[in-house]
């Protein structure tokens, strides 16, 4: 009998070892490998975006960079719930809700999922927050910090920005610089394994592999902070003011195609991207909106008929105040009849049918292909991620109307971005250059890329472009771009007002698109500006809203820039 | 007995002994060793632990810096400078004047 009980015993606990031993070899191998083994994925940092100050670098002699975007260590709150005593849970959520200022019921929920390893509360916590949750010491209640992208100025610049945010669960760079340059600030991740000690800690063996994390690589901008902030500050109180529904200001440097200062309304917060109801807000009018530009597209069809011999500033023609074109009637902004016109006049005055008559001098194949020299068909290229290009079909019609309509900048559309880098090759006898807006990229090992300067083509002949700017010069002086004026300074401009296709009934409404596009010093530009205003009310003309917006950026630009007066 | 037959029976006594002290040192040196390398990793455990205090202190300093350079960026961001030129009633800088090479200008060396 006691064999019999020996006998079960131990056939009872060789069956448990066999169990233990072999059937459930691999749970246990892995139970004990997660014990003494650790792996563990190193995430890179971030590179980080910077914003200069030119007047700050020009006064200490040594470059000044401004944090744009960083990378700020923030806490997230989470519970266990398992480890939370039923009777003590209502008690927690009302205390969390009060200090994260959330909804008690939301609070509740997570807190009573039975047998949750890990609930999140909230991210994005603070430290002070963190620190009171841990002096709390409630059981099963804990922060633990992790990494978030943060915007120093908050909405300053939120458009090259862009943000970053989530897909499938994984922090990525949209819009914007961080859309772009996605590839080059995220970084390489690296890993670790080996053994670990009792306390989960890494401890040096024979078997450990690592691989460092490499983090990404900082960008310095073109941007200038204090230019950037002013062109906000105007365009936002041109928006207010004559109730628009957006616009935009770009400054430019048009020797080199370095973009000072990019400014568009609405704006957002990127802390807070997520608080956005309308994604379209996202967008970059800039670069990623186009309209018909209106007028301020004459000087590129003056561009054509200089530069092709076919006419000069002095040529002249008869005004009749409107030409017939196949049944199409085509007449001047105020109706007004000019009679004899030089070019010159035509810019001043902006007159429609003196466009149509230098189109129809030079011919459509000459327009064509001034019209895709200036690239209006492409996107410019910018570092910027989404740009579209301008549509520039209407000229490959071959009907008459349109290429007499495109000559005074309607039946054409443009993005602002291709529209002050077109007229920034003017600026620049005739060399148009790609605009950009990194000028140097630092890799974490500390090897610095900086940008090489690419002149896209030369559109047009240096003395083209001189007599063009004296044309604009005239414009500003004598012209409608008289508001722009500033005493002292030779400013060339150009401004517009465009009609706004209805695309519901056809034809054009009446909201129109204001646009002034300047550069100064005229004959040794520093910096060109577009400003342009969506959808104004109670004002007519470009000239009477966008020029005046013109004159105060350029005068604090004189300033800032320490250009003394010609 | 003779003198041979002597040191016949003397000789195992030696070679036992000499077998004996080459054991004593083998395990003295077993010992040694093992001592040695309880010292080692001990000295590999103390270094590790410091290692990881020293590394959770640069951390600490890593957030704290990056908390302080959070702060200065807030401070210098120009809408928060504007607001403080604001409280401080500050006047807006006039135009420019610019010192010619045809202007006139006294030196005081």
């Amino acid at each position: 009998m006691l064999i019999i009980i020996i006998f079960l015993i131990g056939g009872g606990i060789l069956g448990r070892l066999f169990s233990l031993q072999i059937l459930q070899y691999d749970y246990y191998y892995a139970l004990a490998q997660d014990q003494h083994d650790i792996y563990q994925d190193l995430f890179p940092q971030r590179g980080e975006i910077f914003i200069q100050d030119l007047a700050d670098s020009r006064r200490n002699n040594q470059p000044n960079y401004s944090p744009l975007a960083i990378n700020k260590e923030f806490y997230q709150v989470y519970v266990t719930p398992k480890e939370i005593a039923d009777d003590q849970k209502d008690d927690l959520a009302n205390k969390l809700a009060e200090l994260l200022e959330l909804d008690k019921e939301t609070i509740l929920e997570r807190i009573n999922k039975k047998d949750d390893p890990y609930e999140p509360i909230k991210h994005k916590v603070s430290q002070e927050i963190a620190q009171t949750i841990t002096d709390w010491q409630i059981d099963g209640l804990a922060t633990v910090p992790e990494t978030w992208r943060y915007y120093p100025n908050g909405s300053l610049a939120c458009h090259l920005t862009g943000f970053v945010g989530f897909e499938e669960e994984k922090k990525i760079g949209q819009y914007g610089l961080e859309g772009y340059y996605e590839d080059e600030l995220k970084g390489v991740p690296g890993f670790l394994s080996g053994k670990k000690d009792t306390s989960g800690y890494w401890i040096p063996s024979l078997k450990q592999e690592f691989e460092l994390a490499q983090d990404g690589s900082d960008l310095i901008l073109t941007v200038d902070q204090n230019i950037q902030f002013k062109a906000e500050k105007e365009l936002k109180q041109l928006v207010e003011r004559w109730q628009a529904a957006g616009g935009t200001i770009i400054v430019m440097e048009p020797a080199s195609g370095a973009i000072r200062a990019m400014a568009s309304w609405p704006t957002f917060d990127p802390n807070q991207y997520n608080q956005v109801e309308d994604v379209g807000i996202f967008l970059n009018p800039a670069i990623q909106k186009v309209y018909e530009p209106g007028s301020v597209f004459k000087p590129i069809t003056m561009a054509a008929g200089l530069d092709s011999g076919r006419i000069a500033p002095q040529t002249v023609y008869q005004d009749e105040g409107q030409i017939r074109i196949k049944g199409s009637t085509i007449s001047n902004v105020d109706g007004r009849i000019y009679g004899q016109q030089t070019m010159t006049q035509v810019l001043e005055k902006s007159i429609n049918t003196g466009a149509v008559f230098v189109q129809q001098k030079i011919g459509q194949d000459i327009f064509r292909d001034y019209v895709q020299r200036f690239n209006f068909d492409r996107p410019t290229g910018v570092d910027l991620i989404g740009e579209v290009g301008g549509n520039i079909s209407n000229l490959f019609t071959g009907r008459e109307i349109n290429l007499a309509t495109i000559s005074f900048g309607q039946g054409i559309t443009v993005t602002p971005l291709g529209l002050i880098t077109a007229i920034g090759a003017i600026a620049n006898q005739g060399k148009l250059m790609q605009p950009y807006l990194v000028e140097g990229i630092i890799k974490s090992d500390g090897q610095e890329i900086d940008r090489e300067l690419k002149i896209v083509r030369e559109v047009i002949s240096p003395q083209t472009a001189g007599e063009l700017t004296k044309m604009m010069v005239s414009v500003v002086e004598n012209g409608f771009g008289q508001p722009a004026r500033v005493a002292g300074y030779n400013i060339a401009g150009k401004t517009g007002t465009a009609q706004v296709a209805d695309l519901e009934e056809g034809g054009y409404s009446e909201e129109t698109i204001h646009t002034f596009v300047g550069f100064a010093p005229a004959f040794n530009p520093r910096f060109i500006i577009l400003i342009k205003l969506d959808e104004p009310q109670g004002i007519s003309f470009a000239a009477d809203s966008t020029s005046p917006v013109f004159k105060k950026m350029a005068e604090y630009l004189f300033n800032y820039l320490e250009i003394p007066p010609q | 007995m003779t003198s041979y037959i002597k040191s016949k029976r003397i000789c195992p006594a030696r070679q036992n002994q000499g077998l004996a002290i080459l054991s004593i040192l083998i395990i003295l040196a077993i010992f040694c060793l093992g001592f040695f390398y309880i010292i080692q990793t001990n000295g590999l455990v103390k270094s590790s632990y410091q290692i990881r205090q020293q590394e959770e202190y640069l951390r600490e300093l890593e957030v704290e810096s990056q908390q302080l350079e959070t702060e200065i960026a807030n401070w210098q961001s120009p809408a928060n400078l504007e607001e403080l030129i604001k409280s401080l009633n500050l006047v807006e800088g006039g135009e420019a004047i610019y010192l010619g090479e045809e202007t006139a200008v006294a030196v005081k060396e």
